[in-house]
């Protein structure tokens, strides 16, 4: 952590983690068994002192946000919600590309809090949701963190690497810390179970494995320019000035260029930006109104009506079918 | 123990070690064998040392040097480059073949440790400079020179007194504070090849000749025990496969892993910087890195919502 700093006599500090804040939001409020669980999910920056020699690109940084998420439920819910955010997991790293996993459970350390009962009951929740999901995964002993076992998932990038991301940790330390309750069925106060949970880990480190896993070819959904437009010669800056106004108006995020240059250039160029897809007009397509298609690793697809364009670029997105526009 | 003719014999379990081998792997049988034979002669007496595939062997769970010898009833799996064991054992005699490589070539550099790593190895040296690529040229040469002299490695055990006695002889004062470190009253192994020995848990391949590829890759600085206020070694990257197409495989695999690394791909494609005048470890998103990073925050944001979360904020959290 970053040493605090004074303000009006009070300590302040870079916020290091999530968890306090989601905690005292769940205080705000009496809770009843019927409320839980509760999921508090925020995409939170934080900031953590690493020395300069161990920082590393995108990898190893001093200031991140997390993909945090906190979930408070009974203990009979621990199984429930922990397949449902393995599930959740398997389903946003498969949509980024990743298809291969290595799942460790992590048992009670030497030095912990909480009893064995609670470590036993947990752990064999953790194991029972692994199980329900056919999920293959080995038992890292005594490597769990003081506070609960917990299970960390392993991602397959494109060259077989495998790289630490998402995080399940139980934590039965901070709801007797903070005090946390619920009025149970038996209308007496009960403590919940904290659940931490991390998919991605961090955007910053997420964003440096996904540039490696693509090489910067990012698929179409996520490609910052997913079409370039260009003209041949300057009369069809029209023409192309017209077909990128009809690609972003369907939500596109298409690029012109209407430079004075040969052809070849703005091909090569787009292609070194990695721009999935590359529409050519020259004299012809405005007079049929269509568009010479190329696809980013020089692959020729024909001539399209900027209809059939659309379809293509749609039917590029990803698997989901989901297109995830900046203005949604 | 069973005797037959006053000789004792051990009783000999052979693992399974590899799917395709296990036609002659006689998984599961077993067989006595008079006892203090070494590893490798047991297995040769079986018919297993036919190639020199086999490293090293598992030995009652324990990894161990084919020269080493039974003693009780065990458990052994020869171990071959297709297990991580293997490869660990494989690229541990690669850096003492490049560590004797490099007292050939600079006898005033001194040794210090030198361990396997998941896809290679490494060595750091104490030497008055740092090494440069002519010098990894010639070291690799010799290497390569010494894997042809196909030396015998030999296992010895020293007391504690005689391995610092030894190894303040030869002017290796790294190792000395090396070997203080240990515990007083335990043997301390050392393995030679030729005219080069290092103090060394082991095991070790059988000879320098069991090595197939060798290629030095880079260099690097690194403090004696990871220290920044203890003297700067140099340190020497390098790695070993059995034939040169597996070798040519993997530095074709670390050229797309340089090719594509996020620093150098974050700045081509203008995606992200990280820049000194505002601080080591904090990110800037440039347009195109911030594009994506929105579009995996509404992802994400999107998702969370249907899958039953409620998203909050807390302090300094960006909008």
């Amino acid at each position: 952590m970053f040493a605090p700093m004074k303000v009006e006599n009070s300590e302040y500090q870079l916020k290091p983690m999530n968890c306090p804040f989601h905690i005292m939001i769940y205080k705000s409020h009496l809770r009843s068994y019927r409320d839980l669980p509760i999921r508090y999910g925020e995409l939170g920056t934080v900031y953590r002192y690493e020395r300069t020699g161990v920082l590393h690109g995108l990898l190893r940084v001093r200031g991140f946000t997390q993909d945090d998420a906190h979930l408070f439920c009974r203990p009979d819910q621990i199984e429930s919600e922990v397949s449902q955010v393995l599930d959740f997991t398997f389903f946003i790293l498969g949509t980024f590309g990743f298809t291969e996993f290595e799942v460790y459970l992590s048992t009670k350390p030497e030095k912990s809090v909480g009893s064995e009962e609670r470590w036993a009951q947990a752990t064999s929740a953790l194991e029972a949701a692994l199980k329900g999901r056919g999920v293959a995964y080995q038992i890292d002993p005594g490597e769990g963190v003081f506070y609960g076992p917990k299970i960390d998932i392993k991602i397959k990038d494109a060259l077989g690497r495998s790289w630490q991301c998402s995080t399940i940790q139980v934590d039965f330390n901070n709801p007797e810390r903070f005090e946390l309750g619920y009025i149970g069925e038996d209308g007496k106060v009960h403590q919940p179970i904290m659940i931490h949970r991390a998919l991605m880990g961090s955007i910053e480190r997420f964003f440096g494995i996904l540039i490696e896993h693509f090489g910067g070819a990012f698929p179409t959904w996520l490609a910052p320019v997913q079409a370039t437009v260009m003209s041949i010669t300057d009369n069809q800056r029209p023409y192309v000035a017209e077909v990128v106004t009809q690609l972003k108006a369907a939500g596109f995020r298409a690029e012109a260029d209407l430079r004075n240059e040969k052809i070849g250039l703005k091909i090569r160029e787009a292609e070194k930006a990695k721009v999935p897809f590359m529409f050519v007009v020259g004299d012809r397509e405005v007079q049929s109104g269509t568009l010479a298609i190329r696809g980013r690793r020089g692959a020729n697809l024909g001539s399209m009506t900027v209809a059939g364009a659309l379809d293509l670029l749609r039917a590029d997105l990803k698997p989901a079918g989901q297109q995830h526009s900046l203005t949604q | 123990m069973p005797l037959a003719g006053g000789v004792p014999l051990l009783f000999l379990v052979l693992g399974r070690f590899d799917a395709c081998h296990e036609n002659y792997a006689q998984n599961g049988s077993s067989r006595d064998i008079p006892a203090g034979q070494t590893v490798g002669s047991v297995l040769s007496a079986l018919g297993l040392t036919i190639s020199p595939d086999i490293l090293a062997a598992k030995v009652n769970g324990q990894t161990v040097d084919l020269s080493s010898a039974l003693a009780e009833d065990a458990e052994v799996t020869p171990l071959q480059f297709d297990s991580a064991e293997g490869r660990e054992v494989y690229r541990h005699s690669s850096t003492h073949i490049m560590a004797q490589a490099v007292k050939e070539v600079f006898p005033t550099a001194q040794l210090t440790i030198g361990p396997a790593l998941e896809d290679g190895f490494f060595y750091d040296f104490a030497f008055e400079r740092p090494f440069t690529p002519e010098d990894l040229e010639k070291i690799e040469a010799r290497a390569k020179d010494i894997i042809k002299r196909a030396l015998p490695v030999k296992r010895a055990e020293l007391s504690k007194q005689d391995a610092i006695k030894f190894s303040r002889k030869r002017g290796e004062a790294y190792k000395v504070e090396l070997i203080q470190g240990l515990p007083d009253g335990q043997a301390i192994s050392v393995y030679s090849q030729g005219e080069f020995t290092d103090l060394c848990r082991g095991p070790h391949l059988p000879t320098t000749g069991h090595v197939g590829a060798f290629k030095l890759l880079n260099t690097a600085g690194a403090y004696w025990r990871g220290d920044e206020r203890n003297p700067m070694l140099q340190r020497i990257y390098g790695t070993s496969f059995p034939t040169q197409a597996e070798l040519d495989a993997h530095l074709a695999r670390l050229e797309e892993i340089k090719r594509r690394d996020h620093r150098k791909v974050g700045k081509e494609l203008d995606l992200i910087s990280i820049q000194d005048d505002i601080g080591p470890g904090l990110v800037l998103w440039h347009p195109k890195g911030a594009t994506i990073r929105l579009l995996i925050e509404n992802f994400w944001r999107d998702q969370h919502i249907q899958n039953g979360y409620e998203l909050v904020y807390s302090p300094t959290s960006p909008g």
